[in-house]
């Protein structure tokens, strides 16, 4: 009897899912697809004729590709390992500071905490896109504007890892800390030897967010990086310019640009969302 | 307060200086990256100045202000953005509850497609954005390619050449871009619930649709009011998709408050409204949150 349910249920709802699901996969993927299938088209192609999904064989080479890796414009894996650089620097550093300060939200109780707090979150409204043009004319007076710290020290402590963090830390019992104290650790100790070790798949969810928003970083850097230290999204966005035809070069280099993020996920998904669960998003 | 002994208070004071050092770097960066720059954009909008060091800077007192209110096109860019915002928060967030609460039920076997709905946030808003612009191309993109097939003779789809139309399509692209992240946000939510639960539901006879809108969708309450914080922020603040898309285009039909803004200050180098924009953005941001805050959000757990 309990087969004969499970068999009427699968013609039914099971049908319905499987078209929503095919529909959804459809969605989300054909412009994968597409793009996927015009970096074989000669580049020009896609100005003129737009990003479908005509599959015409005799017009598909592999010359983009040709170009890309052996061509005169050598300059991509300049700003891809540019990116990579950035994006690592950025994630560790990140991720420090943003566990320290978390630290120090969650363990220990001041005046004027929940103040400061509450500014940390404003960090989250009052972000980038509206500081562009200060921020600009900050790094040109100290000096550090065209350099990657430009970028890299205003995200130093970011208000999501912040707040995951601290979030993660109040659900540990503090039994721990005291037990440390009591056999004479020193506070940082206490942070660098016990709390850090604890604190691993709450940095595997994080990491991952972290190195994703870096990698396709674009406000920052396109306002404040120099020429020889710009990244993949900056030098894919100086191809866009509708004076010179880079769109064989632009089609691949997209395509290119997406693939180690693609991996990393890949490779870390269950982390991303158990760390997620674990920091206990409740907001 | 009680008087604490020699040991008790230096420890009190060790722990006083260990949570001053901890909080140092977050009160540092706060007051060079942030308030710095808050207010120096106040001081900014206060004068005529075209940003370069050697240029001369007027003070025009509060000129860039009352042009600022006066300004049609920053309140067309405004509307724009409280468009966005209330179509995000209506498409994305009940759309990755969704996917989520499918994904949920499905288990470690719909892990694929877990990895597959995700793709679209992995992508940089620079790709994305070209990406869009030539699949919604008139001549052979996909959407016109889509409606050729379905009307049977060629027929050309021009989202984002005209008016109203553009800014939808655009709010399309972004919902396709961050449905995604609530939905990973959303799944997160659920596996965060105990099955406990589940068990004791369904030993009380509900089925899976009841415990889905009966026990787990109440119990994401708290979930449900930050991701549509997030939302709200993040579409008041929109900018690189919309740069990378349309820079604002067609005449203004998709400009946003940031875009505007750049615009004002790197294009025009009218340093001194462009950071009246930008002062205006910030009043306007704050206060929507807070207001929503206030509103919806009755009581912080922190």
């Amino acid at each position: 009897m309990d087969t004969v349910r499970k068999n009427r249920k699968f013609s039914g709802a099971g049908a319905a899912m499987l078209l929503l699901f095919t529909v959804i996969t459809a969605v989300t993927l054909l412009p994968f697809i597409c793009i996927f299938l015009a970096s074989f088209r000669p580049g020009n192609e896609i100005m003129s004729y737009g990003l479908g999904l005509n599959l015409d064989f005799s017009r598909m080479n592999l010359d983009n590709y040709h170009m890309l890796f052996f061509g005169e414009n050598q300059n991509y894996f300049l700003y891809f390992f540019n990116s990579l650089k950035y994006t690592f620097l950025q994630t560790v550093l990140t991720l420090f500071f943003s566990s320290f300060v978390a630290y120090g939200f969650a363990m220990y109780d001041f005046r004027g905490k929940t103040l400061l707090f509450g500014l940390v979150l404003l960090m989250m409204t009052t972000a980038v896109e509206i500081l562009m043009l200060p921020l600009f004319l900050e790094m040109q007076k100290i000096g550090l504007y065209g350099s990657m710290w430009a970028v890299i020290l205003p995200q130093l402590t970011a208000p999501l890892p912040v707040f995951f963090f601290r979030q993660y830390l109040i659900g540990l019992p503090k039994d721990y800390l005291d037990a440390a104290r009591v056999d004479g650790c020193t506070e940082y100790g206490i942070f660098f030897r016990i709390i850090l070790p604890l604190m691993q798949p709450s940095f595997a969810a994080m990491g991952i967010f972290v190195g994703m928003n870096s990698w396709n970083s674009f406000v920052l850097p396109v306002l404040l990086l120099s020429q020889e230290n710009r990244t993949l999204s900056v030098f894919l966005e100086t191809l866009l310019s509708p004076y010179k035809n880079y769109y064989d070069i632009l089609i691949v280099g997209a395509v290119f640009s997406v693939i180690p993020i693609v991996i990393l996920f890949a490779l870390f998904q269950r982390h991303f969302i158990a760390g997620m669960t674990a920091g206990g998003i409740k907001g | 307060m009680a008087k604490l002994h020699g040991m008790a208070k230096r420890d009190a004071r060790s722990t006083a200086i260990a949570a001053t050092i901890f909080l140092f770097p977050a009160v540092a960066l706060l007051i060079v990256y942030m308030v710095y720059p808050i207010i120096d954009t106040f001081m900014i909008s206060r004068l005529k100045w075209n940003g370069f060091y050697t240029a001369e800077k007027i003070n025009v007192g509060w000129e860039n202000w009352i042009t600022l209110i006066n300004d049609q096109l920053f309140w067309n860019a405004f509307l724009h953005n409280v468009i966005l915002m209330v179509c995000s928060i209506l498409i994305q967030i009940p759309l990755g509850m969704a996917l989520a609460t499918f994904l949920d039920a499905g288990g470690r076997k719909f892990n694929l497609f877990k990895i597959l709905w995700f793709l679209p946030y992995l992508m940089s808003s620079v790709a994305v954005g070209f990406l869009f612009y030539y699949l919604l191309a008139t001549n052979g993109g996909l959407i016109s390619g889509i409606a050729t097939l379905f009307a049977g003779k060629r027929t050309m789809v021009d989202l984002l050449g005209k008016s109203p139309h553009a800014l939808y399509a655009v709010i399309g692209v972004v919902a396709w871009q961050y449905t995604p992240f609530y939905m990973v946000y959303f799944i997160a939510g659920y596996s965060n619930i105990d099955t406990s639960l589940y068990e004791a539901a369904v030993i009380d006879g509900a089925n899976r649709r009841q415990y889905i809108f009966k026990v787990a969708i109440p119990l994401l309450g708290p979930i449900f009011k930050t991701a549509c914080t997030m939302s709200l922020i993040g579409s008041l603040k929109y900018f690189d998709l919309i740069w990378n898309m349309t820079q604002g285009g067609p005449t203004g039909g998709t400009e946003l408050m940031a875009t505007y803004m750049y615009k004002m200050s790197f294009q025009k180098f009218n340093m001194g409204y462009g950071s009246a924009v930008a002062g205006g953005m910030f009043i306007l941001i704050t206060v929507i949150a807070l207001l929503f805050q206030k509103v919806f959000v009755v009581k912080e757990d922190y």
